[in-house]
């Protein structure tokens, strides 16, 4: 039951709905479609909006540019990528994406720091490359559900699609079913009758109730709902730790057409230096462990035995932790984004076949991921219900001096049921969680209903939808403030006669982060920063006129080079240093005497 | 994907074949087995074939290379035995490296083989009508073409020609290697050099020896024909492509940094892509064999040595292969690819097994110990020298270019000379049609391994008001199981499945029966026990007899679904 479970999607107590008024909150295809199009309209000076590719036939995957149309083309600058919702079950994050769209145009007609960084840098949005899946929101009944299309045996019967879940009850939710079995693990829990817990043995406590998703045996194998339309969990698809033989991850990674676009197009973009994926994933709350030393254990003892015919083993794993030196980064994003979230625990799914882990080990820029909304965190109640419907319409969040949500309460992993249910009564009143009601399943007999809404426990009620968006474009302001930047900062002629000249120069990385964090210069993705001496009839003596630098560390930090030519006085050179991720910069050289 | 299909000329049905005579074959086909035949050549040579078998042969393209070349597969199938996707299924393939090229002949040989002799050999008709063929002779028609077609070396063009940055200065595939004599071939480079490590051996002086140390040098090798095209000091660093199709398998893939080649992602060129959707598209491929050159060696996995080994069963079945290959082919041996070759992630065969559960070999072939004799080797005669009077007795010299100075734009005066690309990796001519008939014998040994699932007939017996015992059973008469041990494992594809059905039938209790006592069965827990999910498949070691306990009365079938081995029904009478 346990890998139905993780099939479907849903948790069982994981899953939820809001009330029908604050439903409207998250939009559909269209509604997200005319929403990018209005962020962007009367925008055309910093942004574009494009697509990558097809979701769906007809569905694009919307891509948005943001960045000056002047200056140094945008493919060129260092870019930042938003993705969300890759999962489909979190249309918040493609709400809290097209809300910081709106916000950074905004702000970039007042705000100096705003309309800088749009003419140093792009930024690049795409919100739900994953529409399948998100259309079981808008679809009677809801159900939870974050699979592709591609059609699945996921029982291995060799019949393919053919035991989803049933809205038993009519009430256009796919909730879970109790079902009385002396066989059933888990009991209800006598201080809550809401919930089930998991009977422990050990305390000589004994299962009395199977929980279920809500549905039939539709082709009577003895399992429910074993079999759900679609098959690929699109978050786990990418190539970095893909788990083989997991049913629901694709048949190799990339193997859906909107993955596969979606890395093709980011490998196409080798100018992208950080990578945010809003979803289910988090490393901004819980910083990941670094490893303590190189990637580049070996994968045997000794250094690899002559074989047979006197070949030798290759003898490296790939990283699958963040290299210590780069941990410094991750930290800080953590601190900032904990500070201005006012969040303190992510329960995190698993990064294996992550895009954000791909993009951090085989992309080799920072692959951040963060969950948009971490569930009750001691928010107060909305004082006026009727704030739900301000949702769906995209409006530019004001600052405002409301109070960070606080952190949650320190209790035990197992009580974390306790306060959804209590934020469930507290914030939502109730609308949440349908009450256990009992039904006469025809295969099952008399069970009971209920449980948590789809949605609910996955995506806030809209009225947060504003406060997240300025969160969450503050710390994108903040991410801005960390590309690296290279400049060639002095440079200096020395003539000594005869037309021969000592040249130097200093390149120097001004911005914060390196031009190659550790693991793109391991997994040599990050090209190393190139300088091009362009000669115009001089003649080098020394020093080649191309030349590969290495990484620069972030913060200043500088590398001098030295070249002695031969040339005439006054004659003209220019020098270019370029950087994937860094940028590029150029002078104009006079050899002067 | 586009697919080109040659349409079945469908009219031709199998009566209008001809039955080639006992006396000696007049072929239908005449193809030259002692040459190599480009892309061009390998098209025109499959159409012919197709044409003149279209009752068996099917002939589409399952895509396009990089530049735009066909992907050729061509399928053996008896249509009056059945449709392929109902039969084990043999998957061959070659020249995943542009260079390893005499695979694509092994191919064309397999082809020719059976369809010149069906009706001829009875063995041969046996695997025509029991099996399926996928055959695709190029998997890089991008390299091969270019291997043939430009100066190359032995074992240059092994990639696919898709542009990559090999030495990380942001232009791509700038400074390969030129045919800077304009001979046609890329051979070596040496320099006259006081200081040189090098000195012409004294046994034959077209051979480089390294001087001992205090010893005086005459030149230094500079490698491959070419110049430094792009200006960074360094010559040959970056030619076309530079990756390796065969690290681009989804299991255990690895990036880049740590398997070289790997490329971006698994399957992210369009050859090996349209392969892997091929072959994902056919559950019923039950072997696989992929060819490269050379050494003679009959490979399987593991790749690396973190994988651990295959399951005992499986192993046992490998092995029993790997030894009758060995003495099929002589100089080959039967190796494990991390343990006596090199470690592989990533690699094809490593893919079919590891992750579709298909007993797969790699076959490198051509050993350059089949050049000479071995029991008349010279003792302490090093192998340089053999190589040459091999080349000189019996190809005529005609595989080395004898050193000649060349005036090199940057160098100055050097010489250029050394052994051709046709020479080393590759069978000569007069060996070529030993090499393609042995490789293929072990292909068809493969195939004939391949599940051979009997459904026997049912046995009933009345047990008194209506109700009724049916037993089967079912038996695999040859070594792979039906169900690898690592696909039941793993679960990978679907278990077989043993189903009975009658319009007036009733499953009570389905049993298996327990090791060798007749009688002794126990029960089994299917939901549904009158369609039996077999986990373990059928195997040769282990004939499963199912007995149902029934009610009804009538007619009724029994089916056996099994994805490599067939499909199979028994119909019978409850009375």
């Amino acid at each position: 039951m346990r890998t139905i479970l993780r099939i479907l999607g849903v948790a069982v107590g994981l899953a939820g709905s809001l009330t029908a008024q604050t439903d409207r909150g998250y939009p559909d295809d269209d509604q997200l479609a005319r929403a990018l199009r209005e962020a962007v309209a009367g925008h055309e000076r910093r942004a574009r909006l494009s697509s990558l590719g097809e979701a769906t036939p007809g569905q694009p995957i919307w891509t948005v540019e943001l960045g000056s149309a002047s200056g140094v083309p945008r493919e060129q600058r260092p870019g930042l990528l938003v993705v969300s919702n890759l999962g489909g079950d979190r249309p918040i994050g493609d709400e809290v994406l097209v809300g910081m769209v709106k916000s950074i145009l905004d702000r970039a007609e007042s705000d100096e720091t705003v309309a800088h960084l749009l003419d140093e840098h792009v930024l690049y949005f795409i919100p739900r490359p994953n529409p399948e899946a998100t259309r079981s929101y808008f679809t009677a009944p809801r159900v939870e559900r974050r699979l592709t299309g591609r059609p699945t045996d996921q029982d291995r019967d060799g019949r393919v699609d053919e035991d989803g879940p049933d809205d038993l009850n009519g009430d256009g939710l796919i909730t879970q079913m109790r079902v009385p079995d002396p066989d059933g693990e888990w009991l209800i829990d006598p201080e809550d009758s809401r919930r089930l817990k998991k009977a422990d043995p050990k305390k000589g406590e004994r299962g009395t109730h199977h929980l279920w998703i809500e549905g039939r045996d539709d082709d009577a194998d003895g399992q429910y709902n074993e079999d759900p339309p679609g098959g690929v969990d699109l978050a786990r698809n990418f190539a970095h730790a893909w788990q083989e033989h997991d049913r629901s991850v694709g048949p190799y990674p990339n193997s859906e057409a909107v993955s596969r676009a979606l890395i093709d197009w980011v490998l196409a973009h080798r100018n992208i230096a950080m990578i945010w994926v809003l979803d289910r994933h988090d490393n901004l709350v819980e910083v990941p462990k670094g490893s303590g030393s190189s990637s580049s254990r070996a994968e045997s003892s000794g250094e690899g035995s002559p074989g047979r015919r006197g070949g030798f083993r290759r003898s490296s794993v790939p990283a699958t932790q963040i290299q210590s030196d780069d941990l410094g980064f991750f930290e800080e994003a953590s601190e900032k984004f904990r500070e201005l979230l006012g969040v303190e625990k992510a329960e995190a799914a698993d990064a294996d076949g992550a895009f954000h882990a791909w993009a951090y080990f085989q992309f080799g820029v920072p692959g951040l991921a963060s969950q948009v909304w971490y569930g009750p965190d001691g928010e107060p109640a909305s004082e006026d219900e009727s704030e739900g419907e301000a949702g769906g319409e995209f409006e530019t969040p004001q600052p405002s001096e409301r109070r960070r949500g606080r952190k949650p309460t320190e209790k035990a992993g197992d009580d974390r049921e306790a306060e959804w249910l209590d934020w469930n009564e507290r914030v939502l009143s109730g609308r949440g969680f349908v009450p256990w009601t009992q039904f006469e399943h025809p295969q099952l007999g008399t069970i009971e209903i209920g449980g948590w809404k789809p949605f609910a426990r996955t995506n806030p009620p809209v009225d947060r939808i504003g406060e997240l968006v300025m969160q969450h474009t503050d710390f994108l302001m903040y991410l801005g403030q960390q590309f690296a930047r290279v400049r060639l900062s002095e440079i200096t002629v020395e003539s000594h006669g005869s037309g021969l000249f000592t040249l130097t120069a200093v390149v120097t990385n001004e911005g914060h982060l390196p031009t190659a964090v550790r693991q793109g210069e391991v997994n040599r993705e990050v090209l190393p920063v190139l300088l091009e001496l362009e000669l115009h009839g001089q003649t080098l003596v020394l020093g080649d006129a191309r030349r590969s630098l290495g990484s620069l560390a972030g913060q200043g930090a500088r590398r001098e080079l030295t070249w002695t030519l031969r040339g005439e006085p006054g004659s003209r050179l220019s020098l270019e240093v370029r950087s994937q991720k860094a940028g590029r910069d150029r002078r104009e050289i006079r050899l002067t005497d | 994907m586009k697919r080109t299909w040659i349409p079945l000329a469908a009219w031709l049905v199998c009566g209008a074949i001809a039955v080639p005579a006992a006396r000696a074959q007049e072929p239908k086909v005449s193809i030259a087995w002692n040459r190599y035949y480009d892309y061009d050549e390998t098209t025109v040579l499959l159409k012919r074939l197709q044409e003149a078998y279209p009752w068996f042969l099917q002939l589409e393209s399952i895509g396009q290379s990089f530049e735009g070349r066909e992907m050729w597969m061509l399928t053996i199938n008896n249509p009056e035995t059945g449709a392929a996707e109902g039969k084990a299924a043999m998957y061959i393939d070659a020249n995943v490296h542009g260079n390893e090229i005499q695979g694509t002949e092994t191919c064309l040989y397999t082809i020719w083989y059976l369809m010149e002799n069906y009706g001829r050999i009875e063995k041969v008709k046996e695997l025509v009508d029991q099996r399926v063929f996928y055959i695709l002779p190029m998997v890089n028609p991008d390299g091969r073409d270019h291997w043939f077609d430009a100066a190359n070396t032995s074992s240059s063009s092994r990639s696919g020609k898709a542009p990559m940055d090999s030495d990380r200065d942001g232009v791509a595939d700038e400074d390969g290697a030129d045919d800077l004599d304009g001979d046609g071939h890329i051979t070596q480079m040496r320099i006259k050099d006081p200081e040189g490590r090098y000195k012409p051996s004294e046994d034959d002086p077209r051979i480089m020896v390294p001087v001992r140390a205090g010893e005086k040098g005459e030149y230094t090798l500079l490698r491959s024909e070419g110049i430094d095209n792009d200006g960074d000091g360094r010559v040959n660093e970056d030619g076309p492509g530079g990756y390796d199709m065969n690290r681009n398998w989804p299991s255990d893939w690895q990036p880049n940094y740590i398997q070289g080649g790997a490329g971006a992602y698994p399957l992210c060129w369009p050859e090996t892509r349209s392969i892997a959707e091929f072959i994902l598209s056919k559950p019923n491929i039950a072997g696989v064999q992929s060819y490269h050159n050379t050494g003679g060696m009959i490979l399987r996995g593991p790749g690396a040595e973190s994988y651990g080994e295959y399951p005992r069963g499986d192993v046992a079945v490998y092995d029993e292969m790997g030894r009758d290959g060995e003495k099929m082919l002589p100089f080959y041996r039967y190796m494990i690819i991390w343990k006596d070759l090199y470690s592989v992630h990533g690699g094809f065969v490593n893919w079919t097994y590891e992750g579709l559960g298909i007993f797969s070999f790699t076959n490198e072939l051509f050993a350059r110990d089949q050049y000479d004799n071995l029991q008349a080797r010279d003792e302490g005669e090093s192998s340089s020298v053999r190589r040459q009077r091999w080349d000189d007795h019996l190809e005529l010299g005609d595989q080395f270019v004898d050193w000649k100075p060349f005036d090199h734009p940057t160098l100055g005066p050097i010489e250029i000379g050394g052994w051709k690309k046709t020479s080393s990796r590759v069978a000569p001519h007069f060996l070529i049609e030993e090499m393609l008939h042995r490789n293929t014998a072990f292909s068809l040994y493969h195939a004939d391994q391949m599940p051979l699932l009997t459904l026997e007939a049912p046995v009933v017996e009345a047990v008194g008001d209506g109700a009724f015992t049916v037993t089967v059973t079912l038996r695999n008469d040859r070594p792979i199981p039906s169900v690898s041990q690592l696909a039941a494992q793993k679960k990978i594809g679907l278990p077989d499945f043993l189903e009975i059905r009658g319009d007036d039938l009733q499953v009570v209790v389905a049993a298996s029966r327990t090791g060798r006592f007749p009688d002794t069965y126990d029960r089994l827990d299917d939901e549904e026990p009158g369609r039996l999910a077999l986990e373990q498949g059928v195997s040769r070691t282990n004939p499963r007899t199912i007995r149902w306990w029934v009610r009804g009365g009538g007619d009724f079938e029994v089916e056996l679904r099994s994805q490599k081995g067939g499909t199979h029904v028994q119909k019978a009478r409850l009375e």
